[in-house]
């Protein structure tokens, strides 16, 4: 059946090879989980609509391939998204270290105004645990971006990341389509009441 | 081809530093790490043809998505576009889309923040802005708004490509054959479509088959361009030493796929494949000449009706899409060269449909009040209903000049409300005017069909007076089908009172959800009115303003109402309000518990959205959870209702 959406929001993952991209969108998009490795081959995407303050969003997440070879293709999609997640794994220090670079892929090929995010995935192999929640942090707010450690395996913070990537965007679209004609002077008040708001609205429906 | 390549072989990706930078500048190695690469490194970035095929497969769903996409934002720009095309004031003295005049002996006025014109109260919207004082945007402004947040353009600072209603023949009408039999007469000079609904329809009338249904049509020629695309791949793999992927990247609609163009994520679709839109034009232009005519000759043509139609027809929709205006003249030409064939041509079914019509003008002695010449569509698909409002012909004068300053005003019966009304221009002067205007309702559902009557009414407008009705035409939704254009030719009548259509069945306009609990301790009956759902829009911004008043009726001192909390601008208002009757279990058998929703206005008496009744005159539901109340003392009983817009039962009450 025909299904209606009032937002097409475009979403993108990147990160090392094996970090688990595709397993946080199979989560996000299916639930489900699944062990064995398959090295995504260029690139490809899941749809889902949620639904944020009564809008119903489409998310189209791209899922890029880690692999350097793919490199032309991913970047090719870095334009068009709207907020990208940056992922890493926590059992690998190396992934960690790549971020940067990835941030600098961002910010040579993407929308200046994109939303991201780093998400610490595999979060349920605390013993195998190479980088700490606290460095995760740190580069975060080195960045000015927000942060979440997640488990695609069992399923820990993915909803939030990506509810929290949309609602973020949706955030922008707001404070751009409402402020954009206003003086400047007023935006960043207006931006922390409109967050604060939201997040109430939101523990409303949750209850 | 050597952009974003960097970092080498198998090793993990690293980018370039600076300094790294810096040093290949000063050993003149260019800026790649490939640059010196060896043929067999170049190999590993080679794709295989596996690899290839999931990867186009991938671009072909994104491009099947994309479609839809683009025919969604299509659909709301068409809406935008017939908005601004209907503005009919100057928005100086006059409210920019209506016309109304302005000032101090006029309707009070508002100044859109956008574009600083300005609008009657009814055509504008207030915003709830940042600073807490009141924005106001003319419906334009605020379509046009929500078109940028729905779009995207917000974020690629441009509209994305998008497919116009118009344009995309295919998409409408899938099955060829049902094309020759009944196309839809979608390509028309003016469409005035009003902000019914604004929000809820835009919702409706995006649909998104998700890759399914809608794709299934489009897989045939998506798929050949695809397979075409790929054997050019091959080729030029062949002769040239490139990667096939390297080959898509420098075909020229890859480079400008790659450049800075502002275009979503997906529209490498117009780079993988281009051939679709050269198709979809081709196409369009050769199925559009079928409605043109169909429209022009204004009668139920078959495909096969007149030979010599299709070739102005269609050259009418190529040439003419931007100049509305020339086409509009060539098709009122068409319809007047082809008035004396669609005469002789005009079929006796329609003459059917107009009896109960000549029996009403028969019985009007005074003098006539004139035809009306009209044809409906309801496009099934889209849940829409378009009115192509033609003309009338010899209309009772109103003026003291003998004349009238005739326009058409349709409104949606049972529920004539101001959010379903929709009008033509004012034509000047005339007993004779032709309109040709389309006027669309969304949000048309197939209940609807059944149950809604249309109600066409010509009026005379005056500026110094009220607007005086010339005559009405009313045409029960039920008669028409489904994406078949019907004309109808129809003597115009006396106004009918309305409750005449309404009587028969009450119209929703919502549900409302009510606790009762009779309580011993404090001796009286508490209501709770917790929330309301799916409340029909009664202001012109596609919402409501709705409170809740609540009277215990028969009511002597005249104590007993209460009111809730106005919540602006939803129809989905909860209000979680509790209100206290003392009153005897004794007494309270013989009571009823009349609920009513209303919509709050500013400067104007409010609106009745609906109301619901409960007591031991009701039925159903109605009297079950009155019962329910009584029998379980101290029981709070939550129930929804179903809101109609008269009171079930109120006949009892007085």
């Amino acid at each position: 059946m025909a299904k209606t959406y009032d937002y097409l929001f475009k979403l993108l993952l990147i990160g090392d090879s094996g970090v688990g991209k595709t397993c946080l969108l199979f989560r996000f998009s299916e639930d489900a989980f699944n062990t064995t490795f398959i090295s995504t081959i260029g690139i490809d995407f899941k749809i889902r609509t949620i639904e944020l303050n009564g809008k119903k969003i489409k998310l189209q997440i791209w899922d890029t391939a880690g692999q350097e070879r793919f490199r032309t293709i991913t970047t090719a999609y870095y334009r068009g998204a709207m907020g990208i997640m940056l992922v890493y794994d926590i059992t690998s220090e190396k992934s960690f270290e790549n971020i940067k670079n990835w941030i600098r892929n961002i910010e040579e090929h993407a929308s200046s105004d994109v939303e991201r995010m780093i998400l610490g995935n595999k979060c349920d192999m605390n013993d195998k645990r190479q980088v700490s929640k606290e460095r995760g942090e740190k580069l975060a707010i080195d960045y000015g971006i927000k942060f979440l450690e997640t488990s695609a395996k069992t399923s820990i913070n993915v909803e939030e990341a990506f509810f929290t990537l949309a609602r973020d965007i949706m955030a922008r679209l707001n404070r751009k389509m409402n402020d954009g004609s206003n003086s400047e002077g007023g935006a960043p008040i207006k931006i922390t009441e409109k967050r604060s708001k939201k997040h109430s609205i939101f523990r409303c429906t949750l209850i | 081809m050597s952009d974003t390549m960097f970092g080498s072989g198998n090793h993990q990706w690293v980018c370039p530093n600076d300094r790294q930078l810096a040093l290949r500048a000063k050993l003149h190695t260019g800026w790649s790490v490939h640059t010196f690469q060896t043929e067999k490194q170049r190999k590993t970035q080679v794709l295989n043809k596996r690899e290839l095929d999931i990867i186009l497969s991938v671009i072909h769903r994104a491009e099947q998505l994309d479609l839809i996409e683009q025919h969604r934002i299509g659909r709301l720009m068409e809406r935008l576009e017939n908005m601004r095309r209907s503005a009919v004031g100057n928005g100086l003295s006059q409210c920019l889309l209506c016309g109304e005049a302005l000032g101090l002996l006029g309707t009070p006025s508002v100044l859109c923040f956008d574009c600083c014109k300005k609008v009657c109260t009814k055509c504008g919207i207030e915003t709830a802005c940042n600073q807490k004082r009141a924005q106001w945007l003319c419906k334009i402004c605020s379509e046009q708004r929500e078109v940028w947040k729905r779009s995207g353009a917000w974020f690629y600072k441009a509209l994305p490509k998008y497919i116009h209603p118009e344009k995309d023949s295919f998409m409408d009408r899938r099955p060829v054959i049902e094309r020759e039999e009944q196309p839809v007469a979608r390509s028309v000079p003016i469409t005035y479509t009003w902000a019914h609904r604004k929000v809820d329809s835009s919702e409706s009338d995006s649909s998104d088959s998700e890759l399914s249904d809608a794709s299934s049509d489009r897989k045939t020629f998506v798929s050949a361009s695809i397979k075409r695309r790929h054997s050019a791949l091959s080729e030029s793999s062949g002769s040239v030493p490139l990667t096939p992927l390297q080959s898509i990247l420098s075909s020229p609609s890859r480079a400008s796929f790659l450049s800075e163009s502002h275009s979503s994520l997906g529209s490498e679709r117009s780079s993988l494949a281009p051939a679709p839109e050269d198709e979809d034009t081709d196409q369009g232009r050769t199925s559009l000449s079928a409605p043109v005519l169909r429209r022009a000759g204004s009668q139920r043509s078959s495909s096969s009706s007149s030979s010599s139609a299709p070739a102005t027809a269609s050259s009418a929709t190529e040439t003419g899409r931007e100049k509305n205006d020339n086409d509009d003249d060539l098709d009122r030409a068409f319809s007047a060269a082809s008035a004396s064939a669609s005469a002789s041509a005009l079929p006796p079914p329609s003459r059917k449909e107009e009896e109960p019509d000549m029996e009403g003008y028969d019985s009007d002695d005074s003098t006539t009040l004139g035809t009306l010449d009209f044809s409906l569509l309801y496009d099934q698909e889209n849940n829409a209903l378009h009115c192509t409002i033609n003309k009338a012909k010899g209309l009772k004068p109103m003026d003291h000049n003998g004349l009238s300053d005739p326009y058409v005003k349709l409104h949606l019966l049972p529920g004539a409300s101001k959010a379903n009304k929709l009008r033509t221009k004012t034509l000047r002067n005339t007993l004779n005017p032709v309109w040709s205007e389309t006027l669309t309702y969304y949000g048309i559902t197939d209940e609807d069909m059944v149950r809604k009557t249309l109600r066409i009414s010509v009026c005379d407008e005056d500026k110094f007076r009220h607007n005086e009705f010339i005559g009405e035409t009313r045409i029960p939704l039920k008669k028409l089908k489904p994406n078949q254009t019907k004309n109808f030719y129809n003597c115009l009548e006396k106004q009918l009172p309305i409750d005449k259509t309404d009587d028969k069945s009450l119209e929703e306009r919502g549900r409302i959800m009510i606790s009762l609990k009779y309580s011993s301790q404090k001796c009286g009956l508490v209501v709770g009115i917790i929330r309301c759902a799916h409340l029909a829009a009664m202001d012109a911004n596609g919402f409501s303003d709705p409170y809740v008043k609540t009277y215990l009726k028969p009511d002597e001192n005249k104590k007993s109402k209460h009111k809730t909390a106005v919540k602006k601008k939803t129809l989905n208002p909860e209000f979680n309000e509790e209100f206290f009757y003392e009153i005897k279990y004794t007494e309270l058998s013989k009571k009823t518990l009349e609920v009513t929703v209303w919509d709050y206005d500013i400067g104007k008496s409010n609106d009745f959205i609906g109301g619901v009744s409960l007591g031991i005159n009701a039925n159903g539901e109605r009297l079950k959870h009155w019962f329910d109340c009584l029998k379980n003392k101290d029981k709070k009983i939550e129930r929804w209702h179903t809101l109609t817009n008269e009171l079930p039962g109120s006949g009892f009450n007085d």
